[in-house]
């Protein structure tokens, strides 16, 4: 086993066990950055397969992610620290069920089908590829992708902006009555 | 030449926290400006514990919990007059400085470390862990209950956006170092936001800075000197106020200038408001800030009252201020930046007063005479309006809300909630 | 350069890079004048010794891994950052293929860091600096990548020795006048300094570093002046041309270049005041961020000639 082999199997079983750690903790903030760390090892496995923009780009944008979920987790939940026991599976024979059909499908998926092996040449550019191939044969599906998160981010804002639809939300905007007679005045 | 040995030597400053009590402020911040000193935000990172002022009984409770923060080695000193508060500090007299005292106490900890400062209160949670609910922690389910011997806080209707969100009760106790000394206030808070305030305890009294207009009430005094004591306090007041907001070059600027015009020389307050701007603390606060409603502007005094634009100044209606041609300087808005420019505008005033009244004989204001803090000396107007911290704070950030209470200098903030000292 | 000489020479870099923070902070307190009450540690050689001795307490039931991991992740982080710069003209500790993009992972990793050091020891002052800041924080960074991406553009690379190669004609802030400021103000923010100093301010009593006591807070206290230096590194091979310079050998330039920002931050640190949390988040999304597409245009319009 070279030293390639001992990171990636280190990698991969921190992976999981971040994973798995997740769904067991009872701290909110610390479920979104085991996440966080399961994420980062997938990332760091990318690098290893030479991926470098890929790699980074993905643990980037996954500190960013997380951050923002630990901050609602902070904001909405009710135990975010974990001080009370915490739950969080629901229908337990359902997940149960689930998970091990998902994982024996991926599985058999994995060993049966033939992965191609093309290693890359050492030294070679795989930004400028990337870059190339994004905006030229993979255009359509990035930029539809990129202006549906534009779309969403700009819904997100005007649903919670100030100037609600019938006055400013912090003065209390609320719909007029259906009953035209129970009319008051706010 | 010692302070830049102080300065440049491997000499470690020597970290305190201070508990300011009566009438210590502006003591705590000239030793706080000496070399080898530090004075530090947190009782967690200092190693002495400086109580300066005399303490009311009603806050030693407070007093020993954060006496029991700091981390050991620890020391005590109590620069004050009468019984010292805890037991087992050091005792500095008041007009002595302790700085002294601190180092050769700061040595001995290092020397001996177990000669440190032992606990005052139990080292236990307030409230058992082994309660009713499902967890044995007393609440419903995942939720609610005292887990760990703290309230669980429930969610609760939140002002702004109509979103439910976690509200936490907390107290801000008297020894906050961002807020006046003695100020204590029960807040319900929403992430950072204040939704509810209650007035646990007033400011502490600040004898020191009415002391010079104190005297006038009965012996004949130099206006001059009068003058020129309250540029310096106005202008600490300034320097206060930037320290909180993070402009620290231009809260050094004010104080040096606070010290100059306690000696006589106004140099450089012009640059001083022009600072303001360029440093980016004027712009920073948003206009309309800590407005008080039409119902509330009558328990403003003091500079905050014509910040507001009402001209009322007892100063234009006593005999060596009418002379030299005394017209009160008033702001527009009423808002944090106004009561600012007004500090920063009566400072300029009071010191070209000083300079024109320099040869003035001395002169006693047996019927009342402008305080930095409001009139001193006449008698009370009847039943005015208490200021309402609910509804000054309630809404605003944190940051907002300290930097509201900073424009207000710590005597006025006191008279305006109602205690009324003479 | 082997792993172990690359993570030897960074460290050492970074260790020298504190102690001149740390006279740097000196400097400015001599020259601006001091005050009364000010948040950060001073750090002094007799600090180091003294900390190490001081008990470190903990609050109640805090989270006591992310508590003790946070300072560790920031010194961790600012040395990855230094690792990234190339201290001669092709040479670099580690030279990565999008170095821009591990800057990035940096910044934002550093927001978490900020964050969990706030959050984890149970405590309310350091949880409302450590989600003022990450609301700060990430928008601030959003402007940073828009800058880089333009001082990338004429490199054609997301290589940091492309970016330095690719000012031997003209500097990067003299062609892309926006980049500097806008990058400084992201400098700020992830060493919590000045104006950006949301997570540790005077108006939190010390905010995220409320509750650290002893050799903890002595070690968040030299990662954030690690962090400077890092940034300070950065900046100066992304905008001022690295170890470019007539006469003197490269890695002195770039001590120079460097020092010059850390003084600047350092000045900029003690000089400007900090708005409030909202109108800054205003700020940002309204001013900053349209100044950074504006310099994004820039790049791209020069490059396209």
């Amino acid at each position: 086993m070279s030293w390639a082999d001992a990171i990636f199997w280190l990698l991969a079983a921190t992976a999981l066990l971040a994973g798995w750690r997740v769904f067991r903790t009872d701290s909110m903030v610390r479920a979104s950055f085991f996440l966080l760390a399961s994420f980062i090892a997938v990332g760091a496995i990318m690098l290893m397969l030479g991926a470098a923009y890929l790699g980074f780009a993905t643990i980037f944008m996954m500190a960013v992610e997380m951050m923002v979920m630990a901050l609602f987790m902070v904001m909405f939940m009710m135990n975010p620290a974990g001080l009370n026991p915490m739950s969080m599976v629901h229908q337990h024979g359902l997940a149960i069920v689930a998970g091990l059909v998902t994982f024996a499908g991926l599985g058999a998926f994995a060993l049966s089908v033939d992965l191609p092996s093309r290693p890359l040449p050492a030294g070679a550019e795989v930004t400028a590829p990337l870059g190339r191939e994004l905006l030229g044969p993979s255009m359509l599906v990035f930029e539809s992708a990129g202006v549906t998160l534009l779309a969403t981010m700009i819904c997100a804002v005007v649903l919670s902006s100030r100037s609600g639809r019938f006055g400013p939300s912090d003065a209390g905007s609320v719909p007029p009555s259906i009953d035209p007679t129970a009319q008051e005045k706010s | 030449m010692a302070m830049r040995h102080g300065q440049w030597s491997s000499h470690r400053p020597v970290r305190f926290f201070a508990a300011v009590g009566e009438s210590a402020q502006s003591r705590v911040e000239r030793l706080a400006l000496r070399t080898g000193l530090q004075r530090v935000a947190t009782p967690r990172a200092a190693s002495l514990l400086l109580i300066a002022g005399g303490i009311p009984e009603q806050s030693w409770p407070a007093l020993r919990r954060l006496h029991d923060q700091l981390p050991h080695p620890r020391g005590a000193l109590y620069w004050g007059e009468g019984p010292p508060p805890l037991p087992d500090v050091v005792e500095v007299e008041p007009s002595d400085t302790p700085a002294t005292a601190m180092r050769r106490l700061q040595a001995e900890l290092e020397r001996d470390p177990r000669a440190s400062s032992q606990d005052l209160l139990p080292n236990e949670p307030p409230a058992p862990w082994q309660g009713k609910g499902p967890h044995g922690q007393g609440g419903e389910g995942m939720m609610g209950g005292t887990p760990y011997g703290r309230p669980m806080t429930m969610r609760g209707d939140e002002l702004r956006d109509g979103l439910r969100l976690d509200a936490h009760e907390v107290t801000v106790g008297p020894f906050a170092p961002m807020l006046p000394p003695g100020l204590a206030l029960g807040l319900r808070l929403q992430g950072d936001v204040i939704q509810q305030v209650a007035l646990i305890q007033p400011p502490f009294r600040d004898a020191a800075a009415e002391a010079p207009f104190a005297e006038a009430l009965d012996r004949p005094v130099a206006v001059a000197d009068l003058e020129r004591a309250r540029a310096a306090h106005h202008l600490r007041c300034v320097g206060r106020f930037c320290a909180l907001r993070g402009a620290l070059a231009l809260a050094a600027r004010a104080h040096a200038s606070a010290e100059r015009a306690r000696a006589g020389n106004g140099a450089g307050l012009g640059t001083l408001g022009r600072l303001l701007w360029l440093s980016g603390l004027r712009p920073g606060i948003a206009p309309g800030l800590g407005t008080l409603g039409p119902a509330q502007q009558g328990c403003l005094l003091g500079p905050a009252l014509r910040a507001a634009g009402r001209p009322d100044d007892l100063r234009s209606r006593r005999d060596p201020y009418t002379g030299a041609g005394f017209a009160p300087v008033t702001q527009r808005n009423g808002d944090v930046r106004a009561r600012i420019d007004q500090w920063l505008a009566e400072a300029r005033q009071a010191l070209a007063l000083a300079a024109r009244l320099e040869h003035q004989p001395p002169v006693a204001f047996a019927a009342g005479l402008e305080g930095p803090a409001g009139p001193l000396g006449t008698p009370a107007t009847g039943d005015g309006p208490r200021l309402d911290l609910d509804a000054l704070l309630r809404g605003l950030e944190w940051g907002e809300a300290v930097s509201v209470l900073a424009s207000f200098s710590p005597q006025a903030l006191r008279r305006m909630l109602g205690e009324a000292d003479r | 350069m082997s792993p172990l000489g690359a993570l030897g020479v960074t460290l050492g870099v970074l260790v020298a890079g504190v102690v001149l923070v740390g006279l740097l902070d000196a400097l400015a307190r001599l020259v601006l004048g001091p005050v009364p009450l000010e948040t950060p540690d001073r750090l002094t050689l007799e600090g180091l010794r003294g900390a190490v001795r001081r008990q470190s307490l903990t609050t109640e039931h805090p989270d006591l891994a992310a508590w003790r991991l946070a300072p560790a992740a920031y010194l961790g982080l600012a040395a990855a950052g230094l690792a990234l710069v190339p201290v001669a003209a092709d040479r670099a500790a580690v030279d990565v293929e999008a170095g821009i993009v591990v800057w990035g992972a940096v910044e934002s990793l550093t927001v978490i860091a900020v964050f969990l050091h706030g959050w984890s020891s149970n405590s309310l002052l350091p949880l409302l600096g450590a989600y003022r800041f990450v609301a700060i924080g990430l928008s601030v960074m959003l402007v940073s990548m828009f800058v880089l991406i333009g001082a990338a553009l004429p490199a054609e690379s997301l290589r940091l020795t492309a970016i330095v190669e690719s000012q031997r004609g003209l500097w990067n802030a003299v062609r892309q006048p926006l980049g500097l400021p806008l990058f400084l103000l992201l400098g700020l923010a992830i060493t919590l300094r000045g104006p950006m100093d949301y997570a540790d301010s005077a108006d939190l009593a010390g905010g995220t570093s409320a509750e650290d006591s002893g050799a903890p807070r002595l070690a968040w206290q030299f990662a954030r002046a690690a962090m400077l230096v890092a940034f300070a590194t950065m900046a100066a091979t992304v905008f001022l041309g690295g170890p470019l310079g007539p006469l003197l050998p490269g890695p002195v330039w770039l001590l120079l270049k460097a020092g010059f920002v850390a003084a600047l931050l350092v000045a900029l640190g003690r000089l400007l005041a900090r708005p409030d949390a909202s109108r800054m988040l205003t700020f940002i999304w309204v001013v900053l961020l349209p100044l950074s597409f504006l310099d994004l245009a820039i790049a791209g319009l020069e490059t396209l000639r």
